[in-house]
């Protein structure tokens, strides 16, 4: 890394600065194979560097993604900067800058994750997922977009921004339902000589949209459907992406912390490292309550 | 005979010789007049002669005994010699029985008749040596002598040309009364009188400086005072041994703690409802002759940035502004050096979108941060300074040239950034929102410190030249009281003056570092009383509930 | 050690149970001094060299005197040294580390030249300033996970290390020794106890804090693996407003006058106790002459590594002597 910055610092006159150093694309090829280790170490030893600096995974190339800006920008990593920035404010990504980056990798119930964005058109991107590591190396991507509000809301980051489309029972009609509060409370406890979780979620939202005159929300009973259909959806989608880590052998979510924080005696016994920790991981029980709200239906009455 | 030769013969003639008068007088201190009008007149004509304006006028006191009148004629109320003093005195009044037929009465009775029955005039007294004399003539006080009589009668007529009282230019308020000291210390000390009608208010005089013989006048409220404070205050000023005094200004520097200080440690006013404030907080003031300036002692840091208007405002407001004094006063100090230091050793300290700004605006400047921002301070106080100096007619014309120069030809030749114009342009005004004028001196010139240390350490350097000025503020004293007071040492009722101005009822003691003998301004009750209106009488529901 | 290493030495003996750890080492510090306040309160017009000189004679008392000396000299200059490392390493990269060095210690000497009441002035003044550090710890709780501070005693604990990692906390407060030289000069010496404990209060409560936080927000892993876990508190925490982008610097400045009153309460301590060795009556002569000193020992580390390890072992033997020493003049 040290190497790369010599040469680019022969190639250009001034003297080159990190102290804005903003945001650091890295290829998905670079993740897989070299790993975050070399780099991570570079960007934490450097004192110019910030800690707050962005660090994210592309898909394809990495010069693509930094070339990419609308052509009004004048700096094109400030395009890129402000998405990732506007996307942490409107809850649709957690707020995994490098410096906890830094931190989760050295957990040991814990394995960090990092923005994954790939270029759309010409002069446009987007956040298509996270990607998950095995220590310093890539472990795999998130499947679909909402993976990403499912690891949101399973480490219980603020706030709630995404959406999703629900099919209401019994109809065909779809309602639009967006969340704005998520909370989730996480409990272990020993069964048989394996940690077994109980996972307690809680969403409250809003409906923003719904496809047809045929579902009167001014119905108590088909609020509460709907509630139901949010809360089964929630539940495939926190399904998948247990077992989607459970193949990566990663854990992104922390589950390990809660066992070396709640139940010290059997991590100290038993566990102790982050690869035993990732070996048994595949072996542990989650389960989910789920519980859904919905607060308000917009500014229309039916 | 050649011109020299004729100045030689002249001076030979002359009693003094080459002498001055003051050193002959000095020489012969117990000289006194012994009642031979002649020889008196003759040394006065020696001594003095040689001012065109002098007035030796003979005649008869009384019609039969002959006298004279020494004046310097533009020193005096010619009016009051005229029809007080000469006119009486040359009426020739019908002598007493027993002085009849003698054309010697006896001295001491003769200048007793005159004092007592001819001269219409208050103030006078009598001296006996020349010394004196001189001395008083020249403080603007005819001499009488008399024929005979052993002692010569001193008439306190001073006239000397007088500006009307004015409002202050230094120091204007808003709100509060709009007179000001002016030169004479007689007129400075009846200003004093009127705003404090007690007996507790005492005036000492001092004369200081050789040849200026300046009166200086130590004022402070007996009772509130404390004692040791006044001694050392009259130590000082007895100390003081020089030949001329001024202006307060001149004083200062005599009676000061640490010469070497960038900080004030003396206050001065031309505000006489300033100083009564400060008498009964137990302060001393001292009034010089000659200058509008009265110096307050001891001063602490805090007064620096304390107008009378603070008091006459309403607390909440008074506060706010006050407040906003402190922030300015410590922008004009720190604010160029954190943007340089900002600007060359930490640009990651600012947002990302705004430091690209800065580096675009900085691109065509030639020369470091530090550089350009010195420049640019050198040449906004090289422009301050001309315009205090420039006679008025000019000073329109200055300022737009100096707008011009430094807003925008600056910038437009690549001279300085637009950024560094606007901290520096804010930084000025900062120094502009300081009510006295000598502390925004001090803080300007450690501007300057603290900038090149920022050029050299950045922050690092800021800090530590912050940390060596917090250093010498902590050291300094003002005739003992730590500058710093009452934040370090603390004293929590005089900390309620310092950042805020709490409301007056809430401060019911005077500042304890100034140690007063009497602690409690305010009265006891006072605080019930304007906490709780004993009754409504324009309620319109319950009109006169309470008592 | 520093305030900024401090949460490694917390975590690296304790885990997540540094602040634990921390307390502890408050505790004990608190004792000694507590021992220390009160043999100064029975001798309130002398200080310790004065006094111990009655207690155990003249040649033993000379001779802890000049260990003394030596002792907080040392303190004195590895402080500084430290001090100068972090700013060389963080911020003024192009700057030797002698230069910085040599300021700090010049504006300490030269403050030092100032009397007791002034030097307790300047305490006072600058107390206001642990209010940025308590800011960045408020904000910086937004980042932080309770989950890191459980358990609380730490994973897999062990007493031995939570001693180690207790007393070389507890070293943080040799500069506290001062009281030893302030009592003297105090009007009401039978208020010196409260102050102290008030004194341990302000300063042990930060440090807690500072741990607390530190260990929340980045894990006691992660808290480990960096030099100055603190300084990268400051790093990760962003203001409100986002006026600065980066406390960092901004918290440099602060630690400036933190470590600044640390090395005017050493360099003093230095002064004082030389001063009461040879019987001098003025402590001014050394301000200065004891300048090149200071500044040659702060020289010998090598390197960063070396240097730590240096002030590790000094600590240590630190802790033990004025321990040691304390006892003894307890004893007698």
């Amino acid at each position: 890394m040290n190497d790369a910055l010599q040469q680019l610092q022969q190639q250009v006159a001034d003297k080159l600065f990190l102290g804005h150093l903003r945001i650091i694309v890295v290829s998905e090829d670079f993740a897989r194979q070299q790993g975050m280790e070399a780099l991570s170490d570079f960007l934490v030893r450097h004192p110019e560097v910030r800690r707050t600096v962005w660090v994210v995974v592309s898909k394809g190339s990495a010069s693509d993604l930094m070339q990419t800006a609308p052509p009004l920008e004048r700096v094109p990593t400030v395009y890129l900067m402000s998405t990732l920035d506007h996307a942490k404010q409107l809850g649709k990504l957690p707020n995994d800058f490098f410096g906890m980056f830094v931190s989760k990798v050295a957990m040991r119930g814990r394995e960090p994750i990092l923005p994954y964005v790939e270029v759309m058109q010409k002069d446009n991107v987007n956040i298509s997922g996270l990607v998950m590591f095995r220590r310093y190396r890539m472990a795999g991507t998130t499947a679909r977009p909402f993976d990403i509000a499912t690891y949101m809301l399973l480490s219980g980051v603020q706030p709630g921004g995404y959406t999703m489309m629900v099919q209401i029972p019994g109809h065909r009609e779809t309602v639009m339902w967006q969340a704005y509060l998520r909370k989730r409370r996480i409990t272990v406890r020993i069964e048989n000589g394996r940690p077994h979780f109980t996972v307690r979620v809680h969403l409250d939202g809003n409906i923003t949209e719904k496809s047809s005159e045929g579902v009167n929300l001014d119905d108590p009973r088909v609020l509460a459907a709907i509630d139901d259909a949010v809360g089964q959806k929630l539940r495939s989608n926190l399904d998948a992406f247990i077992t989607l880590t459970k193949a990566l052998h990663t854990e992104p979510v922390g589950f390990g912390e809660f066992v070396r924080a709640r139940q010290p005696g059997y991590w100290d016994r038993y566990v102790q490292t982050k690869e035993r920790w990732e070996a048994l991981y595949p072996d542990v029980k989650i389960d989910f309550v789920i519980t859904v709200r919905t607060h308000r239906v917009g500014m229309k009455a039916v | 005979m050649t011109v020299w030769q004729r100045l030689f013969r002249r001076g030979g003639q002359r009693l003094s010789g080459a002498v001055a008068p003051e050193q002959w007088l000095e020489e012969h201190q117990h000289l006194a007049y012994d009642g031979h009008l002649d020889h008196a007149v003759n040394l006065l004509e020696d001594l003095l002669g040689v001012n065109d304006d002098l007035v030796i006028r003979s005649f008869r006191v009384f019609g039969q005994h002959p006298a004279v009148l020494v004046y310097f004629s533009n020193l005096v109320n010619r009016e009051v010699i005229n029809e007080q003093i000469l006119w009486p005195l040359m009426q020739s009044q019908p002598s007493s029985e027993n002085d009849r037929g003698r054309t010697r009465p006896h001295d001491a009775e003769l200048t007793q008749r005159v004092m007592e029955e001819a001269i219409y005039y208050g103030e006078v007294h009598t001296e006996r040596e020349y010394v004196k004399m001189v001395e008083a003539l020249y403080r603007g006080e005819p001499l009488l002598l008399v024929a005979g009589a052993s002692v010569g009668i001193l008439l306190a007529t001073r006239n000397v040309a007088q500006r009307s009282v004015e409002e202050p230019q230094t120091e204007q308020v808003i709100r509060g009364g709009r007179d000001g000291f002016t030169e004479l210390l007689s007129t400075n000390i009846t200003l004093l009188r009127y705003r404090l009608q007690t007996p507790n208010l005492r005036v000492k005089m001092v004369t200081i400086g050789r040849m200026t013989k300046t009166k200086i006048a130590v004022c402070y409220v007996e009772g509130i005072v404390q004692p040791a404070l006044l001694k050392e205050v009259e130590d000082r000023l007895k100390a003081v041994d020089v030949d001329g005094i001024f202006d307060a200004g001149t004083l200062e520097q005599f009676i000061e703690d640490n010469h070497w200080s960038p900080f004030p440690q003396v206050q001065n006013t031309e505000r006489p409802d300033k100083c009564a404030v400060s008498l009964l907080e137990g302060r001393v003031v001292i009034l010089t002759d000659g200058t509008p300036f009265a110096l307050i002692v001891p001063a602490v840091f805090a007064q620096f940035y304390q107008t009378p208007d603070d008091y006459s405002e309403r607390p909440v407001m008074a506060s706010l502004i006050r407040l906003v004094r402190i922030v300015a006063l410590t922008f004009s100090l720190v604010f160029p050096s954190l943007y340089v230091s900002v600007i060359a050793f930490n640009p990651e300290l600012i947002p990302t979108k705004f430091a690209v700004a800065v580096a675009g605006g900085r691109a065509g400047v030639p020369f470091p941060a530090v550089v350009e921002v010195l420049l640019m301070e050198v040449t906004m106080e090289v422009l301050r300074e001309a315009t205090l100096r420039v006679p008025q007619q000019v000073g329109g014309a200055l300022s737009i040239v100096g707008v011009l120069v430094i807003g925008q030809a600056a910038v437009s030749a690549g001279f300085a950034s637009p950024i560094t114009v606007v901290v520096v342009a804010l930084t000025t005004i900062g120094s502009f929102a300081t009510p006295a004028y000598n502390a925004a001196v001090a803080l300007r010139i450690l501007r300057f410190l603290l900038t090149c240390l920022a050029g050299v350490f950045g922050l690092y350097g800021v800090m530590i030249g912050l940390i060596l000025i917090t250093h010498h503020m902590l050291s300094l004293r003002s005739f003992g009281v730590p500058y710093l007071s009452p934040i370090v040492p603390g004293d929590w009722q005089g900390t309620k003056d310092t950042w805020i101005r709490a409301p007056l009822w809430w401060m019911p003691k005077r500042p304890a570092h100034l140690q007063p003998a009497n602690r409690r301004r305010v009265g006891d009750g006072t605080l019930r009383d304007v906490m709780q209106r004993p009754s409504h009488p324009l309620d319109p529901v319950h009109p006169r509930k309470g008592r | 050690m520093g305030v900024l290493a401090l949460s490694r030495l917390a975590a690296e003996a304790g885990g997540s149970g540094a602040p634990l750890v921390t307390l502890l080492g408050v505790l004990v510090s608190t004792g000694g001094l507590r021992i220390l306040t009160k043999l100064g309160t029975r001798f309130p017009r002398e200080s310790i060299v004065g006094y111990s000189t009655r207690l155990i004679g003249p040649w033993c008392a000379a001779v802890i005197s000049g260990v003394m000396v030596l002792f907080f000299a040392a303190l004195t200059a590895l402080t500084a040294r430290e001090f100068a490392e972090v700013v060389v390493t963080s911020v003024l990269t192009r700057t030797p580390v002698e230069v910085t060095t040599l300021t700090m210690l010049l504006l300490t000497a030269l403050s030092s030249r100032a009397n007791m009441t002034s030097f307790a002035y300047a305490h006072l003044f600058y107390l206001p300033f642990v209010m940025p550090g308590l800011l960045i710890v408020v904000l910086s709780t937004k980042n932080g996970d309770y989950l890191n501070l459980l358990p609380l005693i730490g994973n897999a604990p062990q007493v031995g290390s939570f001693v180690v990692g207790a007393l070389a906390i507890s070293a943080l407060f040799q500069g506290a020794f001062i009281m030893a030289f302030v009592i003297p000069a105090m009007r009401q010496p039978e208020k010196a106890m409260r102050s102290v404990l008030w004194g341990i209060g302000v300063a042990g409560g930060l440090y807690l804090l500072i741990v607390l936080a530190t260990v929340a927000v980045f894990g006691a892993e992660a808290t480990r693996e960096f030099l100055w876990p603190t300084l990268e508190l400051a790093r990760m925490t962003l203001l409100p407003g986002e006026v600065l982008e980066r406390l960092d610097a901004a918290f440099l400045v602060v630690w400036v006058t933190a470590v600044f009153t640390t090395l005017y309460s050493t360099y003093n301590l230095t002064l004082r106790a030389a001063r009461d060795l040879f019987r001098m009556e003025d402590h001014r002569p050394f301000a200065l002459f004891l300048l090149p000193y200071i500044m040659l020992m702060a020289m010998l580390p090598t390197d960063v590594v070396h240097l730590y390890l240096v002030m590790r072992r000094r600590s240590r033997t630190g802790t033990i002597g004025l321990g040691a020493a304390r006892g003894r003049t307890d004893d007698e």
